[in-house]
C-alpha cells in the first residue's frame, strides 16, 4: 500500500534521526577514549598528591580503583560497542564517578586548592558533548560545590589565616555554573540540529538520485537489469574461483540474491539454513531487485570525480533556500511563489500534479516553515479554490506547447 | 530579557554570527551583576585611592567599548573586548584582593573564553591567562593563597596542576569537536555538492526529455507563463484588498514583470545586470529573478527539488542505510568481492557521465574505471585491498563485467 506524503516524510525522518543518532554515538565513543587517557594522566598524578599527603593505603587504594573503574568503562564501551551499545550511559557514570572521586579527594586532603578538582572534573565530562551527561555535570558540579561551600566551609581556611567570604565563593560558583550550563546547552542543541541536518540531507541525497533514476527509466527507456548482474558476477566468480583453485562460494550467495527477489526472509532461512539472520541481512544490501542499496553507493561512486570540496566551503556560512528575501520587492516575492505553484501544478517529466492538500501537508512541515511570506501564504490558505480555478482556467485555454 | 532567553531557546536554528552576538549580550549581561556585585566591595580593600578610581573607571569604559561594537554590528571585536575586561577584572582581583576569588575568577575568566567556542581565542587569551596563573601562584603562593600546614608543598602544585589541567582538558575538547566539526561539514557538504550536481543533471534530463517528446520546458511554455501571471494578479489584489495600507501596490504593471522573468530565461543575466546602459529597474529586477529562474540551478529549483523530495517514496532499506564504504557495509570478504563487481559492471554499463552537449549519456570505459578505482576520491568507497583485488584480477573484471 502506498505511503501518504506524512508517512513517506515520517518515515524519511524516522531513518535521517537513526542516522543523526548513531553518527552521535560514533564520535561520543571516541571521545570515551579520550576520556580514559587524560584520567590516566589524572590517575597518576592523584597518586602522587596523595603519597606527599601521607594519606592511607586504604584511602589511595580506593580512589585509585574508582579512576581504574571508571577508565575501564569508557574503554569497554569505546572498545566492543556490540557488547556495550550505550554510549550514553557510560557518560553519564562517568559524570557520577569523577564527582565521587572529587567528593572524596575533597575530603581527603580539606586543604582549599583542592576545592577546584571539581572544575577539572567538570572539564573532563565535557569532552563526550552529550545531553544528558551534560545536565548531570552542570548539577553536579552546582550541588556538590554548594555542599562544600555551605556544609564545610572550615576546608577554605588557610594557615595564615584567610577566609574567603562564603556568600563570594557562591556568588562565583553560580556565575561559573550558569555560564558553563547556558554555553552547554547552545552548543549541543546547535550540534543536535547539525546532526539531524547531515541525516536529513543524506535522505534528500537518495531521493535526488532516485529521481535521476526515475528520468532514465521512465522516459528514456533505460531500465535496470538486474538478471544481466547476477549472471555476469556468476561467471566472473567461477572463473576468478577456478582461476585460485578453490570452491566456488560466490555461486550460492548470488542464487540467494535472486531467490530474494521472490522470497521472504522466513522462507529464505528455511531454504538456506546455513546463514543466519544476520548474515541474509547483510547480504540483502546487494539484492538488486527491490533494494536501491548498491545503485545508490556506485552512483555516488561515479560522480565522486566531479564532486570537490573545497576549503571556501568549509567555513562558509551554510543558507537555506527560501522564496522568502526580504530585501526583494513584493512582485518579485509574489511571482516566485506562482511560478512555484505553477510548477507544482504542471504535470511533467519531474513532476505528477500535486494536489493542494498535499502542498498544504508539505507546507506544515518544520523544514518548509518560512518558505513563503507569510502573506502571501495567507491568501493561498484563504482561496485555495480560487488557485484552483485559475489552474483549470489557464490549462484549458488554447494555445501553449 | 524575554527575547534573550527565547533567543537561546532557538539558538540551533540563528547563523553563526547571531550566535555570537547572543554570547556576547549574555557575558555583558553576566559582567555588569559581576562587576556591581563585585567592584564597590572591593572599595574596603586596601587599595590606593588612583587604583579604586581607576578599575571601576576602566571596567565601565571597556563595558561601553564593548556595547557600541555590538550595537554597530562588530560582534568579533565586542567578543575580544568583552575578554578583555574579564581579563582586567581578573588581574585586578589576583593582584589586588587575591586570595581564594582571584583563583576562581581564573575559571571564570577561561569560562567565558570557552563560551565563545573558538580555539584561536582560546588559544590565545586562554593560554596567556594561564601562563600568567601559574606564573602568579609559583612566586606568590603563601603571599595571597595561604599554604596548608599537613603539606605546604602541595598547595601550590595542586593549584597549579588544576588550572594547567582545566586549560589542556578543555584545549582537547577544542581539538576533538574542531576535528569532528570538520569531517561531519566535510561529509555534509558531499551530500550537498552531490544533491546539487544531481539536481542540474536531473534539470537537462527534463528539458531532452520535453523536446524530445515535442513539448517545451516550463520557462518556454505559454500556457505556463500565462497561469503565472493569473496566479500573480490574484494575489497582489489580494494582499491589497487584506491591508490597504501595506505598500504592497505593485509600482509597475505585473504582467510586465512576468513577461520579464521569462524572458531573463535563456539569457546572460549577469550582462544584463552589470551592463553599464539600461533601465534601473530592469537591472533590479534582473537582479532579484536571477535565483528564481527555472533553468539555472540556482534557488528556486533547491526549493522545488526540496520540496518534490517530499513525495519520491523513501528507499525500504534501513540496514546501513548511508554508508557507503564496501568495508563498512560488508564484514564477509565474499560479499566484499561481489559488491566490487557490482560496482565494476554499474560503471562500465549504466550512463553516468555527461556527453559533450552536457546531457546524461555516456559510460566509463575499463580505464576511466580503473583510474577512479585507483583515485584518492575512491577510498571512500573501497579501500586499498579493494583495489589491489581489482588491479590483481582486471582481466576478468574486464572480460566478465565490461
Amino acid at each position: 500500500m502506498a505511503l501518504s506524503v506524512r508517512e513517506n516524510m515520517e518515515y524519511s525522518q524516522v531513518q535521517s534521526d537513526k542516522e543523526a543518532q548513531s553518527k552521535e554515538i560514533f564520535y561520543m565513543r571516541r571521545k570515551a577514549f579520550f576520556v580514559s587517557v587524560v584520567l590516566a594522566v589524572v590517575l597518576v598524578l592523584a597518586v602522587i598528591a596523595l603519597y606527599i599527603a601521607e594519606a592511607s593505603i586504604a584511602s589511595m587504594a580506593i580512589h585509585s580503583l574508582l579512576v581504574m573503574a571508571i577508565i575501564a568503562l569508557n574503554l569497554l564501551f569505546f572498545r566492543f560497542p556490540r557488547f556495550f551499545p550505550d554510549i550514553k550511559l557510560a557518560a553519564s557514570l562517568t559524570v557520577f564517578g569523577l564527582y565521587l572521586l572529587s567528593l572524596g579527594l575533597i575530603l581527603e586532603l580539606r586543604v582549599p586548592s583542592i576545592f577546584t578538582i571539581l572544575f577539572l572534573s567538570y572539564a573532563i565530562a565535557a569532552i563526550y558533548q552529550e545531553v544528558r551527561s551534560s545536565i548531570l555535570n552542570n548539577i553536579a558540579l552546582f550541588f556538590v560545590g554548594m555542599i562544600i561551600i555551605f556544609r564545610f566551609p572550615e576546608f577554605f581556611h588557610t594557615d595564615e589565616g584567610i577566609t574567603p567570604n562564603t556568600a563570594y565563593l557562591f556568588v562565583f560558583l553560580l556565575v561559573f555554573v550558569a555560564l558553563l550550563a547556558i554555553s552547554s546547552f547552545i552548543l549541543l542543541k546547535r550540534k543536535r540540529y547539525f546532526f539531524k541536518q547531515l541525516g536529513r540531507i543524506k535522505e534528500r541525497e537518495h531521493k535526488v538520485i532516485d529521481t535521476v533514476f526515475r528520468l532514465r527509466e521512465n522516459y528514456a527507456g533505460q531500465s535496470f537489469n538486474h538478471g544481466d548482474y547476477y549472471d555476469n558476477m556468476e561467471s566472473f566468480t567461477a572463473e576468478f574461483s577456478n582461476h585460485i583453485g578453490v570452491k566456488d562460494v560466490f555461486k550460492e550467495r548470488i542464487d540467494i540474491l535472486r531467490d530474494m527477489g521472490e522470497l521472504d526472509a522466513k522462507k529464505l532461512l528455511e531454504k538456506y539454513t546455513d546463514y543466519s539472520i544476520g548474515d541474509l541481512r547483510e547480504l540483502a544490501q546487494l539484492e538488486l531487485s527491490k533494494n536501491r542499496k548498491m545503485r545508490y553507493v556506485a552512483f555516488q561512486a561515479s560522480q565522486a570525480p566531479h564532486i570537490d570540496i573545497s576549503k571556501k566551503d568549509m567555513f562558509s556560512e551554510r543558507w537555506y533556500p527560501t522564496l522568502n528575501h526580504h530585501k526583494d520587492s513584493w512582485e518579485v516575492q509574489v511571482v516566485a511563489f506562482a511560478v512555484f505553484y505553477a510548477f507544482m501544478k504542471t504535470e511533467k517529466p519531474l513532476n505528477r500534479s500535486i494536489t493542494d492538500e498535499e502542498i498544504m501537508e508539505v507546507l506544515s512541515l518544520e523544514e518548509f516553515t518560512g518558505l513563503i511570506h507569510p502573506s502571501i501564504l495567507e491568501v493561498f490558505y484563504n482561496n485555495t479554490n480560487k488557485f484552483v480555478e485559475i489552474i483549470e482556467q489557464s490549462f484549458a485555454k488554447e494555445g501553449g506547447q | 530579557m524575554k527575547d534573550l532567553i527565547l533567543k537561546i531557546k532557538n539558538s540551533e536554528f540563528l547563523s553563526p554570527a547571531e550566535v555570537l552576538r547572543l554570547k556576547v549580550s549574555l557575558v555583558m549581561f553576566f559582567l555588569l551583576v559581576f562587576g556591581v556585585l563585585t567592584i564597590p566591595v572591593s572599595f574596603f580593600e586596601d587599595f590606593a585611592i588612583g587604583i579604586r578610581i581607576l578599575v571601576p573607571a576602566l571596567f565601565f569604559f571597556l563595558f561601553l567599548v564593548t556595547f557600541l561594537f555590538l550595537f554597530f554590528d562588530k560582534p568579533r571585536l565586542a567578543m575580544h573586548f568583552s575578554i578583555y575586561t574579564f581579563i582586567g577584572l581578573t588581574v585586578y582581583y589576583i593582584d589586588g584582593a587575591g586570595q581564594f576569588y582571584g583563583y576562581f575568577l581564573l575559571f571564570i575568566t577561561l569560562t567565558i573564553i570557552i563560551f565563545y567556542q573558538d580555539i584561536s581565542t582560546y588559544i590565545i587569551y586562554g593560554g596567556a591567562l594561564t601562563t600568567y596563573g601559574l606564573y602568579f601562584i609559583q612566586s606568590r603562593t603563601e603571599m595571597y593563597f595561604g599554604t596548608d600546614a599537613a603539606y605546604p608543598e602541595l598547595t601550590p602544585l595542586i593549584y597549579q596542576f588544576i588550572l594547567a589541567g582545566f586549560f589542556l582538558v578543555f584545549l582537547l575538547y577544542f581539538i576533538l569537536s574542531d576535528s569532528i566539526n570538520e569531517k561531519l561539514n566535510e561529509e555534509y557538504l558531499k551530500s550537498e555538492k552531490m544533491i546539487e550536481r544531481c539536481r542540474s543533471l536531473a534539470i537537462k534530463q527534463s528539458e531532452d526529455i520535453e523536446y524530445s517528446h515535442k513539448t517545451r520546458p516550463y520557462y518556454m511554455d505559454v500556457k505556463f507563463e500565462t497561469t503565472v501571471k493569473n496566479i500573480s494578479t490574484f494575489i497582489i489584489e489580494k494582499l491589497e484588498q487584506y491591508d490597504s495600507d501595506r505598500p504592497l501596490k505593485a509600482e509597475y504593471d505585473l504582467n510586465e514583470v512576468v513577461d520579464f522573468y521569462f524572458f531573463l530565461h535563456n539569457r546572460d543575466v549577469n550582462r544584463i545586470i552589470d551592463a553599464e546602459e539600461g533601465p534601473s529597474p530592469a537591472k533590479i529586477y534582473a537582479r532579484q529573478f536571477s535565483k528564481f529562474l527555472l533553468d539555472k540551478n540556482a534557488e528556486m529549483n533547491t526549493v522545488i527539488f526540496d520540496f518534490l523530495s517530499c513525495f519520491v517514496k523513501p528507499s525500504n532499506n534501513e540496514f546501513k542505510r548511508f554508508r557507503r564504504h564496501i568495508d563498512e557495509l560488508f564484514s564477509s570478504k565474499t560479499n566484499r568481492i561481489l559488491a566490487l563487481c557490482f560496482l565494476y559492471k554499474f560503471l562500465r554499463t549504466e550512463v553516468t557521465q555527461l556527453d559533450k552537449w552536457g546531457r546524461l549519456d555516456v559510460t566509463m570505459t575499463h580505464e576511466e574505471v580503473k583510474q577512479l578505482f585507483q583515485s584518492k576520491q575512491f577510498r571512500q568507497f573501497i579501500s586499498f585491498e579493494g583495489m589491489n583485488f581489482f588491479l590483481q584480477n582486471e582481466r576478468l573484471f574486464r572480460k566478465h563485467l565490461g
